[in-house]
């Protein structure tokens, strides 16, 4: 899987999906839980899409601010389960 | 044993220095031994509950792990001994089961009355919670069974956080068991400032916030005016944030000085700049739980099903149903379950209000939004701390008729200065602590200061032991 490629496709989901604004730019280390932009229902949203997405389930115990609070570790946390 | 006692601390002393004289082995049979010792001070009833509990989730865990995850059978066996337990607890110790009792057999006669209640096991209703996110996760194979019974046991039965928590997952906690503590200077002086920040809050700024709460607000607020109703809730509202805070943050200096880290419980809760951000700062530990293990799978659920992520079936019934069982794991009453249903309800229509509307980065909204969107939080909150309150849905009904249509004469007193200052301090404090985002931020401060603050501190919490010892022992989340 290409990180590139996951992270573009989970910014779109991101930008359009959930902060409704589809010409945000969202950097790749910027806070999005913590920077109040999105919350645990657009998080459970992620997991769903990743599910959809990507074949790949994160644990409900995984969707944290530890682990997803930017693009980049949201793609490291996809990169790192795909193996 | 009550955690603000000199016989606590007496007892925390002696656990220590046998501790660091013992090699890591022989330290979690040493702590067991103090952990079940120290349940044991409050009733040898709980300390049977809680071996059992321990005996039963231990057995499941490694059956568990041995049966394969398309039959979960043991997970579900182990989730609907723990719920039971604690439904027959609560439904007991709320006195229903008496009542229902006294009805079939139609007793009336108070006078020759059987005692059937027996009191709600010591913890129990917090190392239950870790006992269900240990079977989950297991079975999700997020973290392996611990063979070890002595180290399973302790992760249940820990003494600083037996009695109200944190709430702590197996995953991070048991690995912290089996290694080697290091207990250095900044373990210590980080466990220090804990305990003086957590006495400052619970033994100075709870204790003076508890004596201007009327005891009869509830039970005859005709008595008072509309001011003064309203401004004892706020007053309340400060005081259980102090209460629990202060209980958390001594819990865990005295954990720092075992060289064992627990979970963060407060995180400035009433800063939130919405009902979901509070549940991310307030009693951190259990609502994290219930987002983990009833909130998101739940709306993963609705989702995978494909419900609309901006209907109002997704955006209000996980919360709802998250806030009520959060209501009922309280306690088993219906204005608990008001209390639940509120801040759910809170949570739906912040997210229905904002559906479809661009996100703003919260530091982009001007200072007047900002400030403007965290008073409404915390005038919501406020609102909700009624039914938590108050004990019934009557007295609910009582107390918002009352600030109505009360003609009671206002009792404002400059007496009224004296709580408001230590709502002062306490907002001090917490802004202290969120504009720095460290709550042992002042130990970073040049030592002067510190030595000032702490011979303050110090003198303070002496000042305020001597003069109220016999409020400040229980904690409100200790009847959780």
């Amino acid at each position: 899987m290409d990180r590139e490629e996951v992270k573009k496709r989970l910014r779109d989901f991101i930008v359009t999906e959930l902060l409704n604004n589809p010409k945000y730019q969202v950097s790749d280390d910027q806070p999005l839980i913590t920077g109040g932009m999105i919350d645990s229902f657009s998080l459970a949203q992620v997991g769903v899409f990743v599910e959809d997405a990507f074949g790949i389930y994160i644990p409900d115990t995984d969707l944290t601010v530890k682990k997803m609070d930017t693009l980049n570790m949201m793609t490291d946390e996809i990169l790192g389960r795909a193996g | 044993m009550p955690i603000i006692s000199w016989q606590f601390g007496l007892f925390v002393v002696v656990v220590l220095a046998v501790y660091y004289l013992l090699p890591r082995k022989a330290q979690n049979i040493w702590l067991l031994t103090a952990s079940v010792g120290y349940i044991a001070t409050w009733n040898t009833f709980s300390v049977v509950v809680l071996m059992v509990t321990i005996l039963v989730n231990y057995a499941a865990g490694l059956r568990i792990w041995q049966s394969s995850r398309k039959n979960p059978k043991w997970l579900w066996f182990g989730i609907a001994v723990n719920l039971a337990a604690l439904f027959f607890f609560r439904i007991e110790s709320s006195g229903y089961l008496e009542k229902m009792i006294r009805g079939i057999l139609h007793i009336t006669d108070t006078a020759n009355a059987f005692e059937l209640r027996i009191l709600l096991p010591v913890g129990f209703s917090y190392y239950c919670l870790q006992a269900i996110s240990y079977l989950v996760d297991v079975s999700h194979q997020q973290c392996e069974p611990e063979k070890d019974l002595a180290q399973f046991s302790l992760y249940m039965a820990y003494f600083p956080r037996l009695i109200s928590g944190p709430i702590e997952r197996a995953r991070s906690f048991l690995p912290v068991i089996a290694s080697n503590r290091i207990v250095d200077n900044e373990a210590v002086s980080r466990g220090f400032t804990r305990i003086i920040i957590g006495l400052i809050r619970k033994v100075v700024l709870a204790g003076i916030l508890s004596g201007y709460i009327a005891k009869d607000l509830f039970s005859a607020p005709g008595n008072y005016s509309s001011f003064d109703l309203i401004f004892q809730m706020f007053l309340y509202a400060f005081w259980v944030y102090n209460d629990f805070a202060g209980y958390t943050s001594i819990v865990r200096g005295v954990s720092d000085l075992f060289g064992i880290s627990l979970s963060a419980n407060f995180d400035t809760p009433y800063f939130a700049h919405s009902f979901t951000d509070f549940w991310n700062r307030w009693h951190i530990s259990l609502s994290h739980w219930l987002r983990d293990y009833i909130f998101y799978p739940f709306s993963r659920f609705l989702l995978r099903k494909k419900i609309n992520p901006r209907s109002v079936l997704y955006l209000a019934l996980p919360p709802l149903i998250t806030m009520m069982v959060s209501g009922l794991w309280h306690n088993f009453g219906a204005f608990m379950l008001c209390w639940g249903m509120l801040h759910g309800l809170f949570q739906a229509a912040e997210k229905l209000m904002g559906r479809g509307k661009p996100a703003i980065k919260w530091e982009d909204r001007s200072l007047y939004k900002r400030l403007g969107t965290i008073l409404l939080v915390f005038t919501g909150v406020v609102f909700t701390w009624v039914p938590f309150a108050s004990g019934s849905l009557s007295r609910v009904a009582g107390y918002f008729r009352a600030v109505f249509t009360s003609h009671a004469p206002v009792q404002i007193t400059t007496l009224y200065l004296i709580p408001l200052y230590a709502v002062a301090v306490n907002i001090a404090l917490d802004w202290i602590q969120y504009h720095s985002k460290d709550e042992l931020v002042f130990r970073r401060w040049p030592i002067f200061i510190q030595s000032a603050l702490l011979a303050a501190a110090l003198l303070a919490i002496l000042v305020s032991f001597l003069g109220s010892q016999s409020a400040l022992t229980n904690f409100v989340y200790q009847g959780f």
